[in-house]
Protein backbone atom coordinates (compact mmCIF):
# COMPACT_ATOMS: atom_id res chain seq x y z
CA UNK A 1 0.00 0.00 0.00
CA UNK A 2 1.22 3.51 -0.70
CA UNK A 3 0.78 6.42 1.64
CA UNK A 4 -2.45 8.24 0.78
CA UNK A 5 -2.46 11.96 0.02
CA UNK A 6 -1.34 14.39 -2.64
CA UNK A 7 1.35 12.46 -4.56
CA UNK A 8 1.97 14.18 -7.89
CA UNK A 9 2.43 10.66 -9.31
CA UNK A 10 0.62 8.68 -11.99
CA UNK A 11 -1.80 5.84 -11.23
CA UNK A 12 0.62 3.37 -12.84
CA UNK A 13 3.49 4.57 -10.67
CA UNK A 14 1.38 4.31 -7.52
CA UNK A 15 0.11 0.86 -8.49
CA UNK A 16 3.69 -0.35 -9.00
CA UNK A 17 4.74 1.06 -5.63
CA UNK A 18 1.85 -0.64 -3.84
CA UNK A 19 2.76 -3.93 -5.52
CA UNK A 20 6.40 -3.56 -4.47
CA UNK A 21 5.23 -2.96 -0.90
CA UNK A 22 3.18 -6.18 -1.02
CA UNK A 23 6.18 -8.15 -2.32
CA UNK A 24 8.46 -6.61 0.32
CA UNK A 25 6.11 -7.63 3.12
CA UNK A 26 5.46 -11.10 1.67
CA UNK A 27 8.44 -12.16 -0.48
CA UNK A 28 7.26 -15.74 -1.08
CA UNK A 29 3.79 -15.13 -2.50
CA UNK A 30 2.74 -17.17 -5.55
CA UNK A 31 2.73 -15.32 -8.86
CA UNK A 32 -0.72 -14.09 -9.82
CA UNK A 33 -2.44 -15.58 -12.86
CA UNK A 34 -5.05 -12.80 -13.03
CA UNK A 35 -4.92 -9.08 -12.24
CA UNK A 36 -8.01 -7.14 -11.24
CA UNK A 37 -7.71 -3.37 -11.17
CA UNK A 38 -10.17 -1.56 -8.93
CA UNK A 39 -10.52 2.03 -10.09
CA UNK A 40 -13.46 4.39 -10.45
CA UNK A 41 -12.64 6.90 -13.16
CA UNK A 42 -8.97 6.97 -14.28
CA UNK A 43 -10.06 8.37 -17.64
CA UNK A 44 -11.46 11.51 -16.04
CA UNK A 45 -9.01 11.83 -13.15
CA UNK A 46 -5.79 10.89 -14.99
CA UNK A 47 -6.56 10.58 -18.74
CA UNK A 48 -5.75 6.87 -18.50
CA UNK A 49 -7.56 4.25 -20.58
CA UNK A 50 -7.15 0.49 -21.06
CA UNK A 51 -6.17 0.54 -17.43
CA UNK A 52 -6.05 -3.21 -16.69
CA UNK A 53 -3.49 -3.81 -19.44
CA UNK A 54 -1.57 -0.69 -18.46
CA UNK A 55 -1.26 -1.78 -14.83
CA UNK A 56 -0.24 -5.29 -15.92
CA UNK A 57 2.63 -3.73 -17.85
CA UNK A 58 3.55 -1.35 -15.04
CA UNK A 59 3.78 -4.25 -12.56
CA UNK A 60 5.73 -6.46 -14.99
CA UNK A 61 3.19 -9.26 -14.78
CA UNK A 62 3.75 -10.53 -18.30
CA UNK A 63 0.78 -11.84 -20.24
CA UNK A 64 -1.62 -12.80 -17.44
CA UNK A 65 -5.35 -12.09 -17.66
CA UNK A 66 -6.33 -8.60 -16.55
CA UNK A 67 -9.70 -7.03 -15.83
CA UNK A 68 -10.97 -3.71 -14.49
CA UNK A 69 -13.78 -3.81 -11.93
CA UNK A 70 -15.76 -0.65 -11.24
CA UNK A 71 -18.56 -0.07 -8.73
CA UNK A 72 -17.94 3.61 -7.94
CA UNK A 73 -16.09 3.90 -4.59
CA UNK A 74 -17.20 0.32 -3.79
CA UNK A 75 -14.91 -0.95 -6.55
CA UNK A 76 -12.42 -2.42 -4.08
CA UNK A 77 -14.77 -4.89 -2.43
CA UNK A 78 -16.51 -5.54 -5.76
CA UNK A 79 -13.08 -6.59 -7.02
CA UNK A 80 -12.75 -8.91 -4.02
CA UNK A 81 -16.08 -10.49 -4.91
CA UNK A 82 -14.93 -11.16 -8.49
CA UNK A 83 -11.48 -12.37 -7.43
CA UNK A 84 -12.94 -14.73 -4.85
CA UNK A 85 -15.34 -16.16 -7.41
CA UNK A 86 -12.51 -16.72 -9.90
CA UNK A 87 -10.45 -18.58 -7.30
CA UNK A 88 -13.28 -20.59 -5.78
CA UNK A 89 -14.52 -21.67 -9.21
CA UNK A 90 -11.08 -23.08 -10.00
CA UNK A 91 -10.61 -20.71 -12.92
CA UNK A 92 -7.57 -19.04 -11.28
CA UNK A 93 -5.07 -19.93 -8.55
CA UNK A 94 -3.97 -16.45 -7.46
CA UNK A 95 -5.69 -13.16 -8.27
CA UNK A 96 -3.94 -9.90 -7.55
CA UNK A 97 -6.24 -6.95 -6.77
CA UNK A 98 -4.77 -3.50 -7.26
CA UNK A 99 -6.89 -0.54 -6.16
CA UNK A 100 -5.73 2.83 -7.41
CA UNK A 101 -6.95 6.38 -7.99
CA UNK A 102 -5.27 9.76 -8.43
CA UNK A 103 -7.75 12.56 -7.71
CA UNK A 104 -5.65 15.57 -6.74
CA UNK A 105 -4.14 16.64 -10.04
CA UNK A 106 -7.47 17.88 -11.44
CA UNK A 107 -8.06 20.42 -8.68
CA UNK A 108 -10.97 20.30 -6.28
CA UNK A 109 -13.65 21.89 -8.51
CA UNK A 110 -13.02 19.57 -11.45
CA UNK A 111 -12.55 16.53 -9.20
CA UNK A 112 -15.85 17.19 -7.45
CA UNK A 113 -17.54 17.51 -10.84
CA UNK A 114 -16.22 14.05 -11.70
CA UNK A 115 -17.46 12.66 -8.39
CA UNK A 116 -20.88 14.29 -8.82
CA UNK A 117 -21.41 12.12 -11.94
CA UNK A 118 -22.24 9.36 -9.49
CA UNK A 119 -25.53 11.13 -8.75
CA UNK A 120 -28.76 11.00 -10.74
CA UNK A 121 -28.82 13.60 -13.57
CA UNK A 122 -31.80 15.44 -12.06
CA UNK A 123 -30.03 15.67 -8.70
CA UNK A 124 -27.04 17.17 -10.47
CA UNK A 125 -29.35 19.67 -12.17
CA UNK A 126 -30.14 21.07 -8.71
CA UNK A 127 -26.42 21.63 -8.12
CA UNK A 128 -26.25 18.78 -5.62
CA UNK A 129 -22.82 17.38 -4.79
CA UNK A 130 -22.15 14.03 -3.12
CA UNK A 131 -21.73 15.99 0.11
CA UNK A 132 -25.19 17.49 -0.40
CA UNK A 133 -26.77 14.09 -0.95
CA UNK A 134 -25.17 12.79 2.25
CA UNK A 135 -26.25 16.01 3.99
CA UNK A 136 -29.92 15.13 3.31
CA UNK A 137 -29.45 11.78 5.05
CA UNK A 138 -27.34 13.19 7.88
CA UNK A 139 -29.85 15.94 8.69
CA UNK A 140 -32.81 13.56 8.57
CA UNK A 141 -30.96 11.11 10.82
CA UNK A 142 -30.01 13.81 13.35
CA UNK A 143 -33.48 15.37 13.42
CA UNK A 144 -35.38 12.07 13.53
CA UNK A 145 -33.35 10.86 16.49
CA UNK A 146 -33.05 14.33 18.11
CA UNK A 147 -29.25 14.26 18.02
CA UNK A 148 -26.95 17.32 18.18
CA UNK A 149 -24.72 18.24 15.23
CA UNK A 150 -21.68 18.22 17.55
CA UNK A 151 -21.70 14.42 17.11
CA UNK A 152 -20.41 15.01 13.57
CA UNK A 153 -17.49 17.06 14.92
CA UNK A 154 -16.66 14.39 17.48
CA UNK A 155 -16.72 11.63 14.86
CA UNK A 156 -14.28 13.60 12.69
CA UNK A 157 -12.00 14.25 15.66
CA UNK A 158 -11.99 10.53 16.48
CA UNK A 159 -10.98 9.69 12.89
CA UNK A 160 -8.08 12.16 13.00
CA UNK A 161 -6.95 10.86 16.38
CA UNK A 162 -6.57 7.36 14.91
CA UNK A 163 -5.17 8.60 11.60
CA UNK A 164 -2.27 10.16 13.48
CA UNK A 165 -1.10 6.61 14.31
CA UNK A 166 -1.26 5.39 10.70
CA UNK A 167 1.86 5.96 8.59
CA UNK A 168 -0.24 5.61 5.41
CA UNK A 169 -2.80 8.24 6.45
CA UNK A 170 -3.23 11.50 4.58
CA UNK A 171 -3.88 13.37 7.85
CA UNK A 172 -1.53 12.50 10.69
CA UNK A 173 -2.29 15.36 13.05
CA UNK A 174 -4.96 15.34 15.71
CA UNK A 175 -7.85 17.74 15.22
CA UNK A 176 -10.28 18.62 17.97
CA UNK A 177 -14.03 18.86 17.61
CA UNK A 178 -13.60 22.63 17.91
CA UNK A 179 -11.14 22.58 14.99
CA UNK A 180 -13.70 20.73 12.88
CA UNK A 181 -16.49 23.08 13.97
CA UNK A 182 -14.43 26.03 12.72
CA UNK A 183 -14.22 24.75 9.14
CA UNK A 184 -16.59 26.22 6.52
CA UNK A 185 -19.96 24.69 5.70
CA UNK A 186 -19.99 22.80 2.38
CA UNK A 187 -23.51 21.33 2.49
CA UNK A 188 -25.39 22.15 5.67
CA UNK A 189 -25.03 20.45 8.18
CA UNK A 190 -21.76 19.08 6.74
CA UNK A 191 -18.58 21.17 7.05
CA UNK A 192 -15.34 20.73 5.16
CA UNK A 193 -13.90 19.09 8.25
CA UNK A 194 -16.61 16.42 8.04
CA UNK A 195 -15.56 15.34 4.53
CA UNK A 196 -12.95 12.81 3.45
CA UNK A 197 -10.31 14.51 1.32
CA UNK A 198 -9.49 14.13 -2.35
CA UNK A 199 -6.60 11.65 -2.38
CA UNK A 200 -4.11 9.76 -4.48
CA UNK A 201 -3.15 6.25 -3.47
CA UNK A 202 -2.95 2.55 -4.24
CA UNK A 203 -3.29 -0.70 -2.33
CA UNK A 204 -2.87 -4.40 -3.20
CA UNK A 205 -4.09 -7.73 -1.90
CA UNK A 206 -3.58 -11.24 -3.27
CA UNK A 207 -6.41 -13.80 -3.23
CA UNK A 208 -5.17 -17.37 -3.45
CA UNK A 209 -6.75 -20.79 -3.68
CA UNK A 210 -4.46 -22.23 -1.04
CA UNK A 211 -4.61 -21.56 2.70
CA UNK A 212 -3.40 -18.16 3.82
CA UNK A 213 -3.33 -16.31 7.12
CA UNK A 214 -6.74 -14.70 6.43
CA UNK A 215 -9.78 -16.32 4.85
CA UNK A 216 -12.76 -14.67 3.12
CA UNK A 217 -15.78 -16.02 5.03
CA UNK A 218 -18.55 -14.23 3.14
CA UNK A 219 -19.33 -11.36 0.81
CA UNK A 220 -22.60 -9.49 0.33
CA UNK A 221 -23.40 -7.05 -2.46
CA UNK A 222 -26.51 -4.94 -3.02
CA UNK A 223 -27.64 -1.84 -4.88
CA UNK A 224 -30.27 0.83 -4.34
CA UNK A 225 -32.06 3.32 -6.60
CA UNK A 226 -29.71 5.85 -8.16
CA UNK A 227 -32.09 8.68 -7.31
CA UNK A 228 -32.72 9.34 -3.62
CA UNK A 229 -36.32 10.26 -4.47
CA UNK A 230 -36.89 6.79 -5.92
CA UNK A 231 -36.27 5.16 -2.55
CA UNK A 232 -39.35 4.23 -0.59
CA UNK A 233 -40.43 5.21 2.89
CA UNK A 234 -39.00 7.64 5.41
CA UNK A 235 -36.54 5.00 6.67
CA UNK A 236 -34.73 5.54 3.33
CA UNK A 237 -33.77 9.01 4.54
CA UNK A 238 -32.08 7.97 7.80
CA UNK A 239 -29.98 5.00 6.69
CA UNK A 240 -29.03 2.86 3.73
CA UNK A 241 -31.02 -0.18 2.63
CA UNK A 242 -28.21 -1.41 0.38
CA UNK A 243 -25.89 -1.63 3.39
CA UNK A 244 -28.49 -3.59 5.34
CA UNK A 245 -29.09 -5.95 2.40
CA UNK A 246 -25.38 -6.47 1.64
CA UNK A 247 -24.64 -7.08 5.32
CA UNK A 248 -27.48 -9.59 5.60
CA UNK A 249 -26.12 -11.47 2.60
CA UNK A 250 -22.55 -11.43 3.93
CA UNK A 251 -23.58 -12.59 7.41
CA UNK A 252 -25.76 -15.35 5.94
CA UNK A 253 -23.04 -16.62 3.60
CA UNK A 254 -20.48 -16.54 6.42
CA UNK A 255 -22.75 -18.07 9.04
CA UNK A 256 -21.87 -15.15 11.28
CA UNK A 257 -23.60 -12.18 12.85
CA UNK A 258 -22.61 -8.73 14.03
CA UNK A 259 -21.94 -10.19 17.48
CA UNK A 260 -19.08 -12.24 16.03
CA UNK A 261 -17.20 -9.26 14.53
CA UNK A 262 -14.11 -8.04 16.38
CA UNK A 263 -12.94 -5.17 14.16
CA UNK A 264 -14.64 -3.04 11.50
CA UNK A 265 -13.67 -0.95 8.50
CA UNK A 266 -16.62 1.17 7.35
CA UNK A 267 -17.09 3.75 4.62
CA UNK A 268 -17.06 7.09 6.49
CA UNK A 269 -16.68 9.38 3.48
CA UNK A 270 -18.50 11.99 5.60
CA UNK A 271 -18.61 12.23 9.38
CA UNK A 272 -21.85 10.84 10.66
CA UNK A 273 -21.67 7.92 8.26
CA UNK A 274 -19.62 5.88 10.73
CA UNK A 275 -22.53 5.91 13.16
CA UNK A 276 -25.24 5.46 10.53
CA UNK A 277 -23.33 2.60 8.90
CA UNK A 278 -22.77 0.82 12.21
CA UNK A 279 -26.54 0.84 12.73
CA UNK A 280 -27.18 -0.53 9.23
CA UNK A 281 -24.50 -3.21 9.77
CA UNK A 282 -26.28 -4.39 12.92
CA UNK A 283 -23.94 -3.13 15.64
CA UNK A 284 -26.30 -0.53 17.12
CA UNK A 285 -30.06 0.05 17.06
CA UNK A 286 -31.41 2.98 15.01
CA UNK A 287 -30.39 6.33 16.47
CA UNK A 288 -27.63 4.98 18.71
CA UNK A 289 -24.66 4.76 16.33
CA UNK A 290 -23.48 8.37 16.29
CA UNK A 291 -23.72 8.64 20.07
CA UNK A 292 -21.72 5.43 20.43
CA UNK A 293 -18.97 6.88 18.23
CA UNK A 294 -18.89 10.08 20.30
CA UNK A 295 -18.84 8.08 23.54
CA UNK A 296 -15.72 6.21 22.44
CA UNK A 297 -17.31 2.82 21.84
CA UNK A 298 -15.64 2.58 18.42
CA UNK A 299 -12.25 3.74 19.65
CA UNK A 300 -9.35 1.55 20.78
CA UNK A 301 -10.57 -0.92 23.35
CA UNK A 302 -14.21 -0.04 22.76
CA UNK A 303 -17.06 -2.44 22.12
CA UNK A 304 -16.74 -2.16 18.33
CA UNK A 305 -13.30 -0.93 17.22
CA UNK A 306 -13.92 0.81 13.90
CA UNK A 307 -11.64 2.41 11.32
CA UNK A 308 -8.54 1.99 13.47
CA UNK A 309 -6.40 3.41 10.64
CA UNK A 310 -8.37 6.65 10.59
CA UNK A 311 -11.01 5.59 8.08
CA UNK A 312 -11.70 7.44 4.86
CA UNK A 313 -11.89 10.69 6.79
CA UNK A 314 -8.25 10.66 7.96
CA UNK A 315 -6.52 7.87 6.01
CA UNK A 316 -7.79 9.47 2.79
CA UNK A 317 -10.17 8.32 0.08
CA UNK A 318 -8.65 7.58 -3.33
CA UNK A 319 -11.96 6.12 -4.41
CA UNK A 320 -10.82 3.04 -6.37
CA UNK A 321 -8.24 2.16 -3.74
CA UNK A 322 -10.39 2.62 -0.63
CA UNK A 323 -11.96 -0.84 -0.49
CA UNK A 324 -8.61 -2.52 -1.08
CA UNK A 325 -7.06 -0.39 1.65
CA UNK A 326 -9.81 -1.62 3.99
CA UNK A 327 -8.81 -5.20 3.17
CA UNK A 328 -5.12 -4.43 3.76
CA UNK A 329 -5.91 -2.74 7.06
CA UNK A 330 -8.02 -5.69 8.24
CA UNK A 331 -5.30 -8.13 7.12
CA UNK A 332 -2.75 -6.30 9.23
CA UNK A 333 -5.06 -6.19 12.23
CA UNK A 334 -6.11 -9.85 11.95
CA UNK A 335 -2.50 -10.99 11.61
CA UNK A 336 -1.04 -8.62 14.18
CA UNK A 337 1.03 -6.90 11.50
CA UNK A 338 0.14 -3.27 12.20
CA UNK A 339 3.21 -1.08 12.24
CA UNK A 340 2.55 1.13 15.24
CA UNK A 341 2.29 -0.38 18.69
CA UNK A 342 -0.34 2.06 19.85
CA UNK A 343 -2.50 1.24 16.84
CA UNK A 344 -1.99 -2.48 17.32
CA UNK A 345 -3.14 -2.08 20.86
CA UNK A 346 -6.26 -0.28 19.73
CA UNK A 347 -8.14 -3.52 19.51
CA UNK A 348 -7.55 -4.49 23.11
CA UNK A 349 -7.71 -8.15 22.14
CA UNK A 350 -6.62 -10.43 19.33
CA UNK A 351 -9.26 -10.05 16.63
CA UNK A 352 -10.53 -13.09 14.76
CA UNK A 353 -13.30 -11.70 12.55
CA UNK A 354 -13.07 -8.45 10.59
CA UNK A 355 -15.80 -6.72 8.59
CA UNK A 356 -15.23 -4.38 5.65
CA UNK A 357 -18.04 -2.17 4.34
CA UNK A 358 -17.47 -0.32 1.06
CA UNK A 359 -20.07 2.08 -0.38
CA UNK A 360 -20.48 3.48 -3.89
CA UNK A 361 -22.35 6.73 -4.49
CA UNK A 362 -25.12 7.46 -2.03
CA UNK A 363 -25.10 3.78 -1.08
CA UNK A 364 -26.23 2.98 -4.61
CA UNK A 365 -23.76 0.09 -4.76
CA UNK A 366 -22.56 -1.50 -1.52
CA UNK A 367 -20.35 -4.47 -0.64
CA UNK A 368 -19.71 -6.05 2.75
CA UNK A 369 -17.00 -8.65 3.35
CA UNK A 370 -16.29 -10.79 6.40
CA UNK A 371 -12.70 -11.95 6.89
CA UNK A 372 -11.42 -14.50 9.39
CA UNK A 373 -7.94 -14.96 10.79
CA UNK A 374 -6.83 -18.59 10.53
CA UNK A 375 -5.84 -19.90 13.92
CA UNK B 1 -48.59 30.05 -5.46
CA UNK B 2 -51.36 27.52 -4.81
CA UNK B 3 -53.18 24.77 -6.66
CA UNK B 4 -50.18 23.54 -8.65
CA UNK B 5 -49.73 19.92 -9.61
CA UNK B 6 -46.63 17.74 -9.93
CA UNK B 7 -46.36 14.81 -12.36
CA UNK B 8 -45.53 11.52 -10.66
CA UNK B 9 -45.18 7.90 -11.67
CA UNK B 10 -47.93 5.74 -10.17
CA UNK B 11 -47.49 1.98 -9.97
CA UNK B 12 -50.55 -0.02 -10.96
CA UNK B 13 -49.23 -3.04 -9.05
CA UNK B 14 -48.19 -1.72 -5.62
CA UNK B 15 -49.84 1.70 -5.65
CA UNK B 16 -46.64 3.62 -4.84
CA UNK B 17 -45.92 7.05 -6.31
CA UNK B 18 -42.47 8.24 -7.32
CA UNK B 19 -40.80 11.30 -8.85
CA UNK B 20 -39.37 11.85 -11.42
CA UNK B 21 -41.36 9.38 -13.51
CA UNK B 22 -39.34 6.21 -14.14
CA UNK B 23 -39.73 3.41 -16.69
CA UNK B 24 -40.57 0.88 -13.98
CA UNK B 25 -41.78 1.23 -10.41
CA UNK B 26 -38.61 1.71 -8.29
CA UNK B 27 -40.29 -0.22 -5.49
CA UNK B 28 -41.65 -3.35 -7.25
CA UNK B 29 -40.72 -3.05 -10.95
CA UNK B 30 -44.44 -2.81 -11.82
CA UNK B 31 -45.97 -0.95 -14.75
CA UNK B 32 -45.94 2.83 -14.27
CA UNK B 33 -48.66 5.27 -15.27
CA UNK B 34 -48.18 9.01 -15.23
CA UNK B 35 -50.45 10.84 -12.78
CA UNK B 36 -50.81 14.38 -11.49
CA UNK B 37 -50.69 15.02 -7.75
CA UNK B 38 -51.31 18.18 -5.81
CA UNK B 39 -48.11 20.14 -5.23
CA UNK B 40 -48.78 20.25 -1.50
CA UNK B 41 -46.38 18.45 0.81
CA UNK B 42 -44.02 18.64 3.77
CA UNK B 43 -40.25 19.18 3.95
CA UNK B 44 -38.50 16.05 5.25
CA UNK B 45 -34.89 17.22 4.97
CA UNK B 46 -32.89 20.00 3.33
CA UNK B 47 -29.41 21.32 2.65
CA UNK B 48 -27.61 24.36 1.29
CA UNK B 49 -24.84 23.62 -1.20
CA UNK B 50 -22.17 26.25 -0.66
CA UNK B 51 -20.49 25.78 -4.04
CA UNK B 52 -22.52 23.81 -6.59
CA UNK B 53 -20.37 21.76 -9.02
CA UNK B 54 -21.54 23.86 -11.98
CA UNK B 55 -19.03 26.48 -10.78
CA UNK B 56 -21.61 28.86 -9.34
CA UNK B 57 -20.69 30.70 -6.15
CA UNK B 58 -24.36 31.18 -5.30
CA UNK B 59 -25.39 28.86 -2.46
CA UNK B 60 -28.21 26.57 -3.54
CA UNK B 61 -30.91 25.64 -1.02
CA UNK B 62 -32.60 22.36 -1.92
CA UNK B 63 -35.37 20.63 0.03
CA UNK B 64 -36.65 17.06 -0.12
CA UNK B 65 -40.43 17.07 0.12
CA UNK B 66 -42.96 14.29 0.58
CA UNK B 67 -46.12 15.00 -1.40
CA UNK B 68 -49.52 14.62 0.22
CA UNK B 69 -51.75 11.76 -0.92
CA UNK B 70 -55.48 11.50 -0.47
CA UNK B 71 -55.31 7.78 0.31
CA UNK B 72 -53.75 7.69 3.75
CA UNK B 73 -52.51 4.11 3.49
CA UNK B 74 -49.95 5.10 0.84
CA UNK B 75 -46.91 7.31 1.29
CA UNK B 76 -46.51 10.24 -1.07
CA UNK B 77 -43.66 10.56 -3.54
CA UNK B 78 -40.37 12.17 -2.54
CA UNK B 79 -39.61 15.27 -4.64
CA UNK B 80 -36.50 17.46 -4.73
CA UNK B 81 -37.17 21.18 -5.01
CA UNK B 82 -35.15 24.36 -5.11
CA UNK B 83 -36.21 27.28 -2.97
CA UNK B 84 -35.31 30.93 -2.49
CA UNK B 85 -36.73 30.88 1.05
CA UNK B 86 -33.76 30.81 3.46
CA UNK B 87 -36.07 29.98 6.38
CA UNK B 88 -37.53 26.79 4.92
CA UNK B 89 -36.86 23.84 7.24
CA UNK B 90 -37.93 20.32 8.09
CA UNK B 91 -41.62 20.08 8.91
CA UNK B 92 -42.67 23.16 6.97
CA UNK B 93 -45.62 22.84 4.62
CA UNK B 94 -44.85 23.77 1.01
CA UNK B 95 -46.47 24.10 -2.39
CA UNK B 96 -44.44 22.77 -5.31
CA UNK B 97 -44.48 24.07 -8.86
CA UNK B 98 -42.87 22.26 -11.81
CA UNK B 99 -40.57 24.29 -14.03
CA UNK B 100 -40.23 23.80 -17.78
CA UNK B 101 -36.67 22.49 -17.29
CA UNK B 102 -37.97 19.58 -15.19
CA UNK B 103 -36.89 20.99 -11.87
CA UNK B 104 -39.36 21.90 -9.13
CA UNK B 105 -39.62 25.07 -7.05
CA UNK B 106 -40.86 25.08 -3.44
CA UNK B 107 -42.66 27.89 -1.63
CA UNK B 108 -43.77 27.81 1.99
CA UNK B 109 -47.48 27.80 2.71
CA UNK B 110 -49.27 28.77 5.87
Amino acid sequence: MTPFGRSGRSPLDLAATAHQDLERRHPHLPLPDHLIVSTQDPGAFAELGNVAAAVTDALGLGSIAATRVEAAPASGLAALEVATALVRSGQRDAVLIVGVETMTTLGSTAANQVLSRMADPLERAYGLTMAAMVAFITRAHLETHRLPTRLLDEAAAKAHDLGRLNPHAQFQKAQTAADIQATPMIADPLRRGHSAPLSDGAACVLITAGPGPVRVRGIGHATDALSLTHRHGRRALIGFAATRNAAHEAYTRAGLGARDVDVIETHDAFSGMEGINLEDLGFYPPGKGMSAVAAGATRPGGAHPTNCGGGLKARGHPVGATGVAMLAELFWQLTGDVEVDERAACLGRTPRIGLAHNMGGLANNVCVALLEARS
Amino acid sequence: MTGHTVPVGHCAACGADHHPVARHCPRCRGVVHRAERTGRGVVLTWTVVARPPNGSDVPQRVVLVQLDRDDQDQEGAFVLAATDDATLQTGHRVDLQSRPDGRVQAERTA
